[in-house]
């Protein structure tokens, strides 16, 4: 064998190995895709992206990792051409008046120092020509109703109402717990008049420091709430015809109809189980699940991959979607809506939710929903699923202004909510 | 010449390795196909049971991974194209059910929480009077109030023309919109939406077995239907938070009409003709 056909054969070999090297790495991929369950893969990998693009599914949508808000706003009020208008109460209306106002709260919302503040200041900035108020039912993590509005703010105090006032350039904050504090904020002349030109209310004024109430209390000059008296109902879970709620409920919660079950109480409760966790669902529509061990089924982030904010912000999603799934399953008609996030030692966090009937609290004895992680993971969770039906009677609410009145004593806060009386829910104005 | 030995040896090896590789291919897809024609035996069968035939050109769809999308309400979006649509001088209502109505000298508009929409407003210039100048004017109309977005496409039947879209790149077979010409006037009904469809971290998706809806469907089909195609998409529903959402959802052609299947609870919602 000469040089020449030496050194073509050897080429030839070379060629042969460098093409058997790609058909390996191509066929060892082939293989691995085949035995890979794509339903199983994260929306956000890019291998999942990459396999919706080719094979034909849905490409195009975003991804959000938050930003849902997991509460409703009880109030919301804006000065417009010096008169206070405000909304509350109507999720039509709330949604509208949020979506004008949200650009302002997320220029508000950014941050800064609270300090104790005085009543006295916020009376005075209540009269001032451009006021912004939002009003929660219950205690949001400022940093959480940050996030929520598109701003930041790395704090976990817990607050129920916000005040902007434009002219002293000051956010009020209003804890859970009546302290005032107060930050220096600044939004932008645009951002304020697009509000203003956006938003639609009814007029109102602030209760200021005429009345046993806190300030920032919004007083509608004819208001007339008149709200349907309710009847609850428990979920029809376990009809022959509700199999798919059933199925919703089991899936909210990362189970498969063919998870193991046993009947307890003479069938009076459905148990799920699964090698780390028990589904309890009763026929009055109590739904409790709890995790046996440091595993759960249900994850809202993995160790280490969250701390801070960003970790609740996991939790407080992965909770509102199951809820979110189990009035789904249950078509309660009603909505969930964040009451209270309790951080609790050893890494636990207990996250509380209201019931909501368009747009009032539904007030019981016990709390409608409570999720308690641990380390991002769901250790237990108790719903109490009940189905709202409308009676045909109505009642109307004392006004707030007649209410503030009323008050005496120390300052404190006014709120309209259906509660249990007898067999039927009637809505009324309480003192917080 | 040692190198020439492992050269040789490495192509022997490779050579197994990869034969071995495309072996074990060629029999997962051997077996994938099938299971897919056992399967179609099977439905073909149990469908005959329910008195229901498929068609001799029906392919049965592999199974579609497709995530629940969800779509907040645009009030702005919706206030714009009532802008656009009936002027500036616009009268705006909220009714107690979230449905918000827009009404000026030239018409009135209704957007319901459910992406619904009804409204009639006088038709400035000349009437269309056939199907090529209707398609020409909705097409004008659309895009003046804002409705014409990439995705979308029109079709005629007479002086009434349809607006169907896509989003997320799939169909959404209860999103359309249909515009009428009729006496100097133009009605516009149907739902629509606004915005991107969007997502969370935990909303994985799951696979939809094209088999499990056809189960689902003979359970509650016409007797004596013919199934001809069938096609995997969302279709727009309010969920209990008022937040509008893409439920995954199987549509299957029959000689007597269009159904829809949910992928998920796997129950019939409705026939569309």
């Amino acid at each position: 064998m000469n040089g020449a056909q030496k050194s073509a054969k050897n080429t030839v070999k070379n060629v042969s190995l460098v093409v058997l090297v790609l058909l390996l790495v191509v066929l060892c991929a082939a293989n691995w895709l085949t035995g890979l369950n794509i339903a199983q893969m994260p929306v956000d990998s890019v291998l999942r992206r990459a396999y919706d693009r080719l094979s034909g599914g849905a490409v195009g949508y975003v991804l959000r990792s938050s930003g849902v808000a997991a509460a409703e706003p009880a109030q919301l009020a804006l000065v417009v051409d010096g008169q206070l208008y405000g909304v509350q109460y109507s999720p039509a209306e709330l949604d509208a008046g949020m979506e004008a106002t949200r650009a302002l709260w997320a220029q508000v919302l950014a941050g800064g120092a609270l300090h104790p503040a005085d009543e006295t200041a916020l009376t005075a900035a209540l009269g001032g020509q451009n006021c912004a108020l939002l009003r929660y039912h219950g205690a949001i993590p400022l940093g959480m109703l940050a996030s929520w509005m598109g701003g930041v703010w790395d704090s976990t105090l817990a607050v129920e109402t916000v005040v902007y006032a434009a002219e002293t350039e000051t956010l009020f904050v209003r804890a859970v717990d009546g302290t005032l504090y107060a930050a220096q904020a600044k939004a932008d002349r645009a951002a304020l008049e697009t509000a203003q030109q956006g938003f639609r209310g009814l007029p109102c004024k602030f209760a200021g420091s005429a009345y046993a109430v806190y300030p920032e209390t919004l007083l509608f000059e004819s208001e007339a709430l008149s709200l349907p008296l309710l009847t609850a109902q428990a979920p029809a879970l376990f009809e022959p015809q509700s199999g798919a709620g059933l199925e919703t409920l089991l899936a909210a919660f990362d189970y498969t109809p063919y998870a193991r079950t046993y009947p307890e109480q003479g069938g009076r409760v459905k148990v799920f189980v699964d090698n780390a966790s028990t589904l309890r669902v009763w026929d009055t529509g109590m739904v409790q699940y709890a995790a046996t061990g440091a595993d759960s089924t249900v994850r809202a982030y993995d160790s280490g991959e969250a701390e801070g904010l960003a970790a609740l912000d996991a939790q407080l999603d992965c909770a509102r979607l199951i809820l979110e799934g189990a009035m789904r399953a249950a078509e309660t008609g009603t909505q969930p809506s964040l009451y209270a996030v309790r951080q609790q030692g050893g890494g636990r966090t207990a996250l509380v939710f209201l019931q909501m009937y368009g747009g009032v609290p539904v007030l019981g004895e016990q709390d409608f929903a409570t999720f308690v992680f641990e380390e991002g993971a769901l250790a237990s969770a108790t719903i109490r699923l009940q189905c709202l039906r409308v009676g045909e009677r109505y009642r109307t609410i004392l006004p707030a202004r007649q209410a503030a009145a009323g008050a005496d004593g120390a300052r404190r806060g006014l709120i309209a909510a259906y509660r249990q009386q007898e067999d039927v829910l009637v809505p009324g104005r309480f003192y917080l | 010449m040692q190198w020439d030995k492992v050269k040789n040896t490495l192509i022997v090896i490779l050579l197994a390795v990869n034969l071995f590789l495309m072996g074990s291919l060629g029999a997962k897809l051997w077996q994938d196909r099938q299971r897919e024609q056992m399967l179609l035996d099977n439905l073909t069968r149990l469908l005959a049971h329910a008195g229901l035939t498929l068609d001799e050109d029906f392919a049965l769809p592999r199974g579609k991974v497709l995530p629940l999308l969800s779509l907040d309400r645009s009030r702005a979006g919706e206030e714009a194209v009532a802008a656009a649509m009936l002027g500036e001088e616009v009268a705006r209502t909220e009714q107690e059910d979230g449905a918000a109505r827009f009404e000026s000298r030239t018409g009135t508009l209704e957007w319901r929480a459910d992406g619904t929409v009804r409204a009639a407003c006088l038709l400035e210039g000349n009437m269309p009077t056939d199907e090529r100048q209707a398609l020409s004017r909705a097409r004008g109309l659309l895009a003046d109030w804002g409705l014409l977005g990439e995705e979308v496409t029109l079709a005629a039947d007479g002086l009434r023309v349809t607006v169907t879209g896509t989003l997320a790149g799939q169909p959404v077979y209860n999103r359309s919109l249909e515009l009428r010409f009729d006496r100097g006037c133009v009605m516009l009904s149907g739902r629509w939406s606004f915005g991107t469809p969007y997502t969370t971290v935990r909303g994985d998706g799951t696979t939809y077995a094209a088999a499990d809806a056809l189960l689902a469907f003979a359970a509650a089909a016409p007797e004596g239907a013919r199934i001809r195609v069938m096609t995997a998409g969302y279709r727009l529903q309010l969920d209990g938070s008022r937040r509008l959402q893409l439920v995954p959802t199987w549509k299957i052609n029959t000689d007597s009409g269009e159904y829809l299947v949910d992928c998920a609870k796997k129950t019939m919602v409705a026939q569309e003709n």
